[in-house]
């Protein structure tokens, strides 16, 4: 009986974190939920999770239309910034790490005079990523420890045996 | 004097007084911090839970929830009392580092190093932080805010303050109370989940009892397990380092002075800056907002899923070990030491009077105190 409710709890526990982000009430549709979008640009593909869209425009006017954009993107009052930059090798990646219904914005850098940028659309996807990955990196911090430990008390093992034989 | 000259000096008296500001619209708010304040004292001096922490927590509160009481502020750009301690001694993250330096003086890691096993409770143990960081995020939290507040359920104070302080400084009170609470309510929140995640069969397992280890080996540990956070989490080091630091004086026993030093005044010294600076940074228009009340909530969550986390791990361990555990450990994977060992201690000897698992417990919990740590770093890699 025990086991039933356990196994009840853990699907309802899961099924929770693994539902789509728009159940949780997520803005969705084709709006770039909420991220902020240069004007003059076109709409080329539209998915249920991002948005892709293109301007004839270069690469280094649209970042510093960007970062224009996101200034004011963080905690006034605690002066932390919400968006982070990540410089690729393929393009310029914002993320929000605020709680914005929008995940991230690519800006590629293609060298010529036409810029892509992909909004993405909040979603746990993500979240749950870095959670497994912190999980499993807790365990392997702690393996390697275990591992070295038991490796350490072999060799004093030995060593002690060794010391108390020759005495 | 005239009359005039009179009534302006009654006046400008009653306005130096904290006695207008109570009757305005915000009044209410402060009435409702004193009653916070006198609850942890209650709590701490009546229950005598966790009262070490509790108490200066409380009267923090207290002192600070007066309209213009200059303790919390700053004055001509200096930090009045209270609010050096917070700035310098938590904001700069120096209080929980010297915490961890008099509990690694304090602390004795034999059990652990002769059943290194015992590890991976510590890191089952932060099971809780899936459920938290998920319910955080929907309840409107920012990532780095559900990071903060998914550390909670570790029960591990210093830890919770140092990541806090670095990710979301603003819930750091909150965060320290729930932290602290929970860990003090150990008893109340454990044992039911403990008792209904167990069978009687399992409750009854006798553990082996633990080898002795050298002098050498005991000393080993500080630097080996040092090394590897070192390497592999970087960014708690402040924290690891000190712990290992003040092991390392211990087992070594050539510094007693300075191991007796950190390992009782130094400790009681921060402890009382810790608790004041914590209580008073909980003032009345920081915490009357609903995201401190959510923190407890979730707080509470995360806390009893890291309990359950740790003896589910315990019990997945035991499908493939020939030694079997007795899951009734489990609950000390979250580091709230000596409460969580002592609590599988007393229910295990309810089952079996002679089954003894303190020792065992203690090496779960220790792991606890190594693994939250190394999880805290992991956020801060990933969200700082």
């Amino acid at each position: 009986m025990k086991t039933i409710v356990y196994a009840i709890a853990a699907i309802v526990v899961l099924a929770a974190a693994l539902l789509p982000a728009s159940s949780y009430g997520f803005a969705s549709g084709t709006a770039p939920w909420g991220a902020p979008v240069m004007p003059g640009g076109k709409i080329v593909k539209t998915e249920s999770t991002a948005i892709y869209i293109e301007y004839n425009e270069p690469y280094d006017k649209l970042l510093a239309w960007y970062k224009e954009a996101l200034k004011n993107h963080r905690d006034q009052q605690m002066n932390i910034d919400f968006a982070k930059y990540r410089d690729w090798k393929d393009q310029m990646y914002i993320e929000d790490q605020g709680s914005a219904n929008w995940h991230s914005i690519g800006i590629s850098k293609t060298g010529g005079p036409t810029t892509t940028v992909k909004i993405v659309r909040d979603n746990f996807t993500w979240i749950l990523s870095t959670l497994l990955i912190r999980f499993a990196g807790v365990f392997l911090v702690l393996c390697v420890l275990w591992v070295l430990l038991n490796i350490n008390s072999f060799l004093m093992k030995r060593y002690f045996s060794a010391k108390k034989q020759t005495a | 004097m005239s009359l005039n000259e009179i009534w302006d000096l009654l006046v400008g008296t009653l306005q130096t007084t904290g006695l207008p500001y109570l009757f305005t619209l915000i009044g209410w708010k402060y009435v409702v911090m004193w009653a916070v304040g006198c609850f942890f004292l209650y709590m701490a001096i009546v229950k005598d839970f966790e009262p070490l922490l509790l108490l200066p927590i409380g009267f923090g509160i207290f002192l600070v929830n007066f309209p213009n009481t200059p303790l919390f502020g700053f004055q001509e750009g200096h930090p009045q009392l209270l609010q050096f301690f917070y700035k310098y001694g938590i904001i700069w993250e120096v209080i929980p580092c010297l915490i961890f330096l008099g509990l690694g003086a304090m602390t004795d890691f034999e059990p652990l190093i002769s059943n290194p096993k015992m590890l991976l409770i510590g890191a089952g143990a932060q099971l809780g932080v899936f459920v938290t960081f998920t319910g955080t995020i929907l309840a409107g939290f920012t990532i780095k805010e559900a990071a903060s507040v998914g550390i909670i359920g570790g029960a591990d104070g210093p830890t919770t303050i140092y990541l806090t302080a670095k990710l979301a400084p603003h819930l750091l009170s909150a965060n320290a109370l729930a932290a602290y609470s929970y860990m003090s309510m150990v008893p109340i929140i454990q044992a039911p989940i403990m008792r209904a995640m167990t069978s009687k069969k399992e409750r009854l397992i006798r553990m082996k009892v633990v080898r002795k280890c050298s002098k050498t080996e005991l000393m080993l540990f500080p630097l080996i397990c040092g090394g590897i956070i070192a390497l592999l989490v970087p960014a708690v080091m402040p924290l690891m380092g000190m712990l290992m630091f003040g092991n390392l004086m211990r087992v070594s026993g050539v510094v007693k002075r300075l191991t007796d030093t950190a390992a009782n005044p130094l400790m009681d010294i921060v402890t009382i800056f810790l608790g004041l600076s914590v209580g008073a940074s909980m003032q009345a228009h920081v915490f009357l907002t609903y995201k401190p009340i959510m923190v407890f909530a979730l707080g509470l969550l995360d806390f009893v899923v890291c309990t359950a986390g740790g003896i589910l791990t315990v019990k997945v361990i035991n499908m493939v070990a020939r030694d079997k555990i007795n899951p009734l450990i489990g609950n000390s994977g979250v580091s709230a030491l000596p409460m969580s060992p002592r609590l599988s201690q007393v229910i295990g000897q309810q089952y079996d009077k002679k089954n003894y698992l303190l020792m065992h417990a203690m090496a779960a919990c220790l792991a606890g105190s190594i693994g939250s740590p190394a999880a805290a770093g992991m956020l801060i890699s990933m969200f700082e």
